[in-house]
């Protein structure tokens, strides 16, 4: 399948090298760890450096290493140009941070947030949203650390996916959120140097001036700026990053834990940095063409065009970089979810007295339990990694709404926030199997505007922003 | 309407500056909070 391609002995090597790494790395890094506060959220006082790399490099993951690529394949320059839009769930959230921050000192989790000023029916529907889509992100993570061995060693799908599942919850077990956030600084500075020394590669060796003439020759389809499922894909990405983002506990726990007054910078400047990442990584794959390569799958482009470029050496390298993509986005998930499962579903149903020690061991049982969970529904290659996170756009876009009132406007109550949910989903599922995968964000977001606004017309509440202050021992 | 090829090339460099730029960035905001006492 490829020429450089590493044998299984070297592959594994790499993997148990960087498996140790990364756990005794963590383990150092948590060793101090005795409150769920401590553990959950790195004490609540990370600093700018650390929360500027951690936002990006979390969001540097598969989509960036492989959809990326897989999308310029298939769209050209407006999948690269579209993807590096989803950007903006960054740089939007930016200010939205600083409000959570002030509004919520104390809080945990972003079910925290939709519990104490919608009810328990929004919350109700934000946690199926919530976790449906931590489980897809998840997955399509695992599937990707699959597809990532398979298309780079000679080892299967299986063994791949196991092993960068098995590695990131043994960092993430042992020291928590500070282990997520300091080993995403590492990786952040390997990925970016990874994918400008790959560009460079591709630009010397290859020729922008190839690329277009081999583009434009045999599909020049994907340098027409008015391809209209590119369009329809630019306009749907920027919806679905947004709302990834807005409602994901990934990045609300950040918000939570940043040290105050860090969380906009970090997010804005997070957000600028990450912008031209996927128009990078786009770009490489559209060499395919040149360099003659047929990827057996679309998302398997990106790796095998850089591994091709770079060699029997380079493939060692590559491997390294979409390796520490994908376990800067994986330890984040698997940290942001067991929190949500901990405080919205084991304290609040099980045991609301549990006191921190308490909290801490089942966090960590949640961590070992959401591995287990992700490796079963790996296990059967049931979807591109492109098609499982669009299918998650039409749950996440339905929240972009609720929550930016439900931080910024005191008027929308509980019942249209909710509904904004419920249809918003409903739509852009419907319009997904009807039309295609790229109008469901796009489709579920103006639903859910159109609840929102009619809520907000026809019966306007008034929500008192100091119920927050009131609830802040939700962590407690 | 199609991309031309001085178009591509601005898009491409400009994306890789800005890529290469991101990691320097990081390193001196490390340098600033190591010296500041303010990593965590």
């Amino acid at each position: 399948m490829l020429e450089a391609q590493l044998s299984a002995e070297l592959a594994l090597a790499i993997l148990v090298g960087f498996g140790i790494l990364w756990i005794v790395f963590g383990w150092y890094l948590g060793r101090n760890n005795r409150s769920i506060d401590d553990y959950a959220l790195a004490g609540r006082n990370v600093g700018l450096a650390f929360a500027t790399a951690t936002t990006m490099a979390t969001w540097i993951t598969s989509n960036t290493t492989l959809v990326a690529p897989q999308l310029a394949y298939q769209f050209g320059v407006w999948g690269m140009v579209g993807y590096s839009m989803a950007a903006w769930g960054l740089i939007l959230f930016a200010p939205m941070a600083q409000r959570i921050k002030s509004l919520m000192p104390h809080g945990f989790t972003s079910g925290d947030f939709i519990r104490i000023r919608y009810g328990n029916h929004a919350w109700g529907v934000f946690m199926i949203i919530s976790l449906l889509y931590a489980i897809s992100w998840l997955v399509s993570l695992g599937m990707a650390g699959g597809i990532l061995l398979a298309s780079l060693s000679e080892l299967d799908y299986h063994t791949g996916m196991l092993a960068i599942l098995i590695i990131c919850v043994g960092y993430t077990l042992l020291g928590g959120l500070k282990a997520v956030i300091a080993t995403d600084f590492v990786q952040a500075i390997l990925i970016l140097a990874g994918i400008v020394i790959i560009a460079w590669v591709c630009i010397d060796t290859v020729g922008i001036g190839t690329i277009h003439q081999s583009v434009a020759a045999s599909q020049p389809e994907l340098l027409n700026l008015a391809f209209p499922a590119a369009i329809m894909f630019l306009f749907n990405n920027i919806f679905f990053g947004i709302g990834e983002i807005f409602h994901s506990n990934v990045w609300w726990s950040r918000a939570f834990a940043f040290r105050t007054g860090v969380g906009k910078k970090a997010f804005l400047t997070g957000g600028l940095l990450w912008l031209p990442i996927p128009i990078v990584t786009g770009f490489v794959a559209l060499a395919a063409l040149t360099l003659g390569i047929l990827p057996p799958s679309a998302d398997m482009v990106g790796p095998l065009v850089a591994a091709k470029l770079l060699g029997s050496v380079g493939a060692v390298f590559v491997f390294i970089v979409v390796f520490s993509a994908l376990a800067s986005s994986m330890d984040s998930l698997l940290a942001a979810t067991s929190d949500l499962i901990t405080q919205d579903g084991y304290k609040r149903f099980i045991n609301p007295t549990a006191d921190s020690e308490r909290l801490l061991k089942i966090n960590k049982r949640i961590v070992i339990g959401l591995g287990v969970i992700t490796g079963l529904l790996c296990l059967p290659k049931i979807a591109t990694l492109a098609a499982l996170l669009n299918f998650a756009g039409a749950f996440v876009a339905s929240a972009i709404w609720p929550i930016v009132f439900g931080l910024y406007h005191p008027g929308l109550t509980g019942r249209f926030a909710t509904a904004a949910m419920a249809l918003g989903t409903l739509t852009g599922l419907t319009l997904y199997f009807v039309v295609g995968f790229y109008v469901a964000a796009f489709s579920a977001c103006l639903m859910s505007l159109a609840c929102c606004l009619a809520g907000l017309l026809l019966a306007p509440g008034e929500f008192n922003w100091q119920t927050f202050k009131a609830s802040q021992n939700v962590s407690e | 309407m199609y991309l031309s090829e001085s178009l591509l090339t601005l898009l491409v460099i400009t994306a890789c500056l800005g890529t290469a730029l991101a990691p320097i960035i990081l390193l001196l905001l490390y340098k600033r909070d190591l010296k500041d006492k303010s990593l965590w």
